[in-house]
């Protein structure tokens, strides 16, 4: 293929459903609503102090804001379900049982599976794969994908209709930080670097998405509070529901939990803040996605249009985390299915170098 | 000279910037909600029409943005928006006995930008889909013009990179089912 501007192409294939319909009303419609009803959230952006155009600074004094309506029981409380918070609390002790320890490489080996349900069919990509962390900087971290397996649609499901999504179009790609592994393109084994903090946001390890090192892991409070307000402070600033930021301290708990290299004492704290999350619920007795004994506690967000649940699975007896499996769903909760999940096999720190494939090395 | 009041003010914001906010809400969040985003977008506006600047659209965008932050968790974003991209990808795949280079390219480049992450979609598309400047497709994200111009450049980076390996796949693809309908052909001579 000739070299062409990558821009130039993309602005040629501007899709023509991006424009709106004609719709005459509208306008009177909008005026209407916005006359009449508060908005359901907290939206304005505003200006930056110091001429770095917008940002969206945290704060609770939002003159509009009101709680997203949620159908999930349970708000208001201070703390988790009775019986999530006593798993969380006892994971906690659990945990701290575990002796610490260090080496040059924090060292995960892991199952993923991403998918997408469309209508009655539901495709997903599984891929094996490992990451080692260096401790030092100076050293590369890597990440390796060793198989991919495409899983197509569920038994029963119908064949695609002429004109709909079939599994030879769905492709799917294993991901960490920034970099990416598609199923049709890419060849495994893989390996690919990780630590390439030049790219904000998108690096490895990375938090919900902001990059840290394991410096900044390794020196999280170990008091549930504070903790909370570090990664309150990661989540960056926008003025955003409190059940919102709820849900993403889970998210960040459950990464941070799963595979990356947090010491004992704040894995114990970060089951601790966990337990004080109003929306979280037991799920008891359950057996991870690889088929393993667990206990698990989840959080849903139930919407008109939309429900998700983020569930952490860990082991009962030592507290070590093993699975975090999401599912979403069209109509508030009502019709959750699995969407991805990703299982820790294997994690903690070694002295031994990375055993990447010959040909990426 | 009177000044415009602030309902002729608001009509004249919702007649030249409706269809930009649209836009960026179809490109985020896929067709299916981007009607209900863009309305609460200026419903907002219209509340708080004596806070929106002059330079208006960057600020909508970002109204619209956090709309979209808040009403749909990121799961949802990105199942709604996979069905999008999957629909404008269907629309541009060659057909059997099209191996044009510029369909192909076409096609590559959407099926690139699939493969990218949300944040990265988001910067190629606010300059080439919704023809905003540097600085002010940088007001939307909330960054400096210059961090803008350094992610724009990593994202287009990828995007080249996803395109390479995108348009490999195709030209194959669409060469080897052009074989099997010439093989085809040839058997029913």
């Amino acid at each position: 293929m000739k070299k062409t501007d990558v821009m130039k192409t993309l602005a040629d294939v501007r899709p023509a459903a991006m424009d709106p319909i004609d719709d005459p009303e509208r306008l009177d419609r909008i005026i209407a609503a916005a006359a009449t009803r508060r908005s359901t959230i907290s939206v304005v952006p505003r200006r930056g102090r110091i001429g770095l155009g917008w940002t969206f600074a945290a704060g609770t004094a939002a003159v509009l804001a009101v709680a997203v309506t949620l159908t999930s029981g349970g708000a208001g409380g201070r703390s988790a379900e009775p019986a999530a918070r006593g798993l969380l609390l006892a994971a906690a002790e659990q945990t701290v049982k575990i002796p610490a320890t260090t080496g040059r490489y924090w060292h995960t080996q892991g199952v993923n599976s991403g998918g997408l349900f469309m209508d009655e069919r539901t495709f997903h990509g599984v891929c094996r794969d490992e990451t080692w962390v260096a401790r030092s900087p100076a050293d590369p971290s890597w990440w390796i994908v060793h198989s991919w397996a495409r899983l197509d649609a569920a038994k029963g499901a119908p064949p695609p209709k002429k004109g709909e999504w079939s599994s030879d179009q769905a492709h799917f790609t294993c991901t960490r930080g920034n970099r990416a592994l598609d199923d049709e393109t890419g060849k495994t084994p893989y390996a690919g670097r990780l630590n390439d903090f030049a790219e904000p946001g998108s690096s490895w390890p990375n938090v919900n998405g902001k990059a840290v090192s394991v410096a900044d892991i390794e020196s999280l409070p170990t008091e549930p509070e504070a903790l909370r307000e570090v990664l309150v402070q990661w989540q960056g600033p926008g003025d955003i529901s409190d059940e919102l930021r709820d849900e993403i301290l889970f998210e960040q708990a459950a990464e941070l939990l799963l595979d990356l290299p947090a010491p004992t004492e704040v894995r114990a704290a970060l089951f601790r803040m966990m337990a004080e999350l109003p929306e979280v619920r037991s799920l008891g007795d359950v057996r991870d996605p690889l088929g393993r004994d667990a206990v698990g506690v989840a959080l849903r967000s139930c919407e008109p249009r939309y429900g998700t649940e983020s569930r952490v699975l860990f082991d009962k007896n030592t507290g070590r985390l093993l699975s975090v499996a999401r599912s979403a769903g069209k109509q508030g909760c009502a019709d959750l299915r699995p969407t991805r999940w990703s299982a820790v096999v294997d994690s903690g720190w070694t002295d031994e170098s990375p055993k990447v494939p010959a040909d990426h090395a | 000279m009177t000044e415009p009041g602030p309902q002729d003010r608001f009509t004249g914001l919702y007649n030249s910037c409706y269809s930009n906010v649209y836009a960026y809400a179809v490109s985020r969040v896929g067709r299916q909600h981007a009607e209900e985003v863009a309305s609460e977008t200026f419903c907002v506006a219209w509340r708080r029409i004596d806070a929106v600047p002059d330079e208006a659209l960057p600020w909508l965008l970002g109204v619209a943005r956090n709309i979209l932050r808040e009403l749909y968790r990121a799961e949802a974003r990105r199942q709604s928006l996979e069905s999008e991209l999957a629909a404008w990808i269907s629309a541009e795949e060659p057909a059997a006995a099209d191996v044009a280079e510029s369909v192909t390219e076409r096609t590559a480049v959407l099926r690139g930008l699939a493969a990218l992450s949300d944040d990265d979609r988001e910067l190629l598309t606010l300059v080439a889909w919704h023809g905003l400047r540097p600085a002010e497709a940088a007001k939307v994200v909330g960054c400096s013009t210059a961090t803008f111009f350094v992610r724009l450049h990593r994202a287009r980076r990828r995007l080249e990179r996803a395109m390479a390996a995108e348009a490999d796949t195709i030209t194959r693809t669409v060469l080897s089912r052009s074989e099997s309908l010439v093989t085809a052909k040839e058997s029913t001579r």
